[in-house]
């Protein structure tokens, strides 16, 4: 009788996380994309463009830890981050976890994504790559916490992660 | 030098609380010194004879739901009222209910959550003092089927797991219910008959000296279901798990609701209600005034930081802040608390610990050893804006 609170995803599981961010009408406390690169992802379904917006127009706190840009399409997603205001942007070298997560108000809304993908359109359009989709229930909700812990307190306050960009918000 | 040092924290990584990722953390309760007074009062006499306690806490998001029910179990397990004369035998569940989930559905997710293993030890442990085991299952669940089952579950391998089966409500074949030596599965009867074999599993915790009690988290879950036959199994099992009858299983619901009425109906039906009690319904409600915000904040920060050094620290750095509010400046306290108090709606356990944690990564980043007024007027809108 126990929901799901796991799921494999292995058919572009970045989009599958952006998609259900990007559609959800619940209300997000936070989202925190972690991955040692980022693209703009243009041409593809759900641009970075557009959470941008989304969460400027929602008033989400908006995290992003990557590495420093060695490639054009790496400074270009930077580009685009530096410009919003409800995003927070920090640097680490030694990155090599992709965690993507959305916090919502109510908990049990809450989901992550953990798996091999970058932020990138190789990712989504290109590469195989294989994730675990965790939804806030049951057993989940102890993981997502845990994951949360990690993202937003642990990684963001190493010694190696720099901060690039804070953020600004609106008020609510 | 990492975030933690930097903030002389006491054994943690963070100044947030979590007592679902740091069991250690249900020993907070910070600043609630009349809800947490009321609410183990209200435990205490739940349990003067033959009682058991049956509440119900609401609140909204971030209140500290989930916090109290940690720290209720922390309480019973280390500061046992004297009138619980066995152990509490506490088991934590969220609950899970869709559209269509019924009393079946609850009812596995309690024992499921409880555990063929417990069961079985209990059984095991009975039947290692007691001449005639049959005699005792009988007057434990005053039910042939029942004590039949339960009997069962002694046995290894197939038998035990179809006897476990059928006591999480499983509707079991004709011949499956002959091995078991029952003429029912146990969903037969209705909702009204898992309770009584639920009861029946408590009466058995008390012979080991156990008193079982479910602490049930996400009530709200209740409202997803749509059907109107599941709602009245559902009400019915909550109705007969709070007669006053069931003195053996214990359970504290708690629930995301802004008011009683914003419950799940079945939740609050006058039925239920007067069953469990009106003083049992007890709301968690925002810290409602800035000294409440400042004796919680205070306490948590006693709590998170370690005294000693941090004194040190102020002493060798010349940092000019009270032991009492450091990281922050007594200025930067006080802007945070009235930050935190301008809406009640937001002075939510949560939001504050959520504002020093921020701060504080804020002042990390600058390297600052002490939270000054102009982090907190930066950090602070973005929560309680």
């Amino acid at each position: 009788m126990q929901l799901e609170y796991a799921e494999v995803v292995s058919d572009k599981p970045v989009q599958r996380f952006l998609l259900k961010f990007y559609l959800s009408d619940i209300p997000i406390e936070n989202l925190i994309l972690i991955s040692p690169y980022v693209s703009n992802l243009e041409g593809t379904r759900v641009t970075l463009d557009s959470i941008c917006k989304k969460a400027v127009e929602k008033s989400i706190p908006f995290y992003v830890i990557t590495r420093s840009p060695q490639e054009e399409y790496h400074q270009q997603a930077i580009n685009t981050l530096l410009s919003y205001d409800p995003i927070e942007l920090r640097y680490n070298e030694s990155l090599h976890a992709k965690l993507y997560l959305c916090l919502c108000q109510d908990e049990s809304q809450s989901f992550a994504l953990i798996g091999s993908a970058n932020l990138t359109r190789n990712s989504i359009e290109k590469n195989i790559e294989i994730a675990m989709m965790i939804y806030g229930r049951g057993r989940g909700r102890e993981i997502l916490r845990e994951l949360s812990h990690w993202g937003l307190e642990r990684l963001r306050t190493l010694n190696e992660t720099r901060l690039v960009k804070k953020m600004k918000l609106q008020r609510r | 030098m990492d975030f933690k040092e930097w903030f002389c924290l006491n054994g943690r990584e963070s100044f947030t609380i979590d007592p679902k990722v740091n069991p250690d953390d249900a020993r907070f309760y910070f600043g609630r010194e009349e809800i947490k007074n009321r609410i183990k009062g209200q435990l205490r006499r739940s349990f003067v004879e033959p009682g058991v306690p049956k509440m119900v806490i609401y609140g909204s998001f971030g209140s500290g739901k989930t916090q109290t029910l940690f720290h209720l179990e922390h309480y019973l397990q280390n500061e046992r009222p004297e009138a619980c004369r066995l152990i509490p035998k506490i088991l934590h569940l969220d609950l899970e209910m869709h559209s269509k989930s019924d009393h079946k559905g609850w009812h596995l997710q309690l024992v499921e959550t409880l555990g063929k293993a417990t069961v079985s030890t209990w059984i095991d442990r009975l039947f290692s003092h007691t001449q005639n085991l049959d005699t005792e299952l009988r007057n434990i669940f005053s039910n042939i089927n029942m004590a039949e089952a339960a009997k069962n579950l002694r046995a290894g391998g197939d038998i035990g797991l179809l006897a476990w089966r059928w006591f999480c409500g499983y509707e079991l074949k004709p011949n499956e219910l002959e091995r078991l030596n029952v003429t029912r599965s146990l969903g037969d009867l209705g909702a009204g008959d898992m309770v009584n074999a639920l009861v029946g599993i408590g009466r058995l915790a008390e012979k080991n000296e156990e008193k079982l009690i479910f602490l049930m988290d996400e009530a709200e879950q209740f409202k997803n279901v749509k059907t109107g036959d599941a709602t009245e199994s559902l009400h019915t099992y909550i109705r007969k798990l709070s007669e006053p009858s069931n003195s053996s299983v214990g359970f504290i619901i708690a629930s995301y609701a802004l008011t009683q009425d914003d419950m799940a109906e079945l939740l609050v039906r006058a039925d239920v209600r007067t069953r469990i009690g009106e003083n049992n319904f007890v709301e968690i409600s925002p810290l409602p005034s800035i000294r409440d915000v400042q004796i919680f904040l205070k306490e948590l920060l006693a709590e998170l930081v370690e005294q000693n050094k941090a004194k040190q620290k102020i002493q060798n750095e010349s940092l000019g802040v009270s032991p009492e509010t450091y990281p922050f400046t007594a200025e930067a306290f006080e802007m945070l608390c009235e930050f935190a108090s301008q809406d009640t709606i937001k002075s939510l356990p949560r939001n504050l610990i959520k504002a020093v944690n921020e701060c504080a990564i804020s002042a990390w980043d600058e390297r600052k050893p002490i939270i000054e007024p102009n982090i907190v007027n930066e950090i602070a809108p973005l929560i309680f804006g």
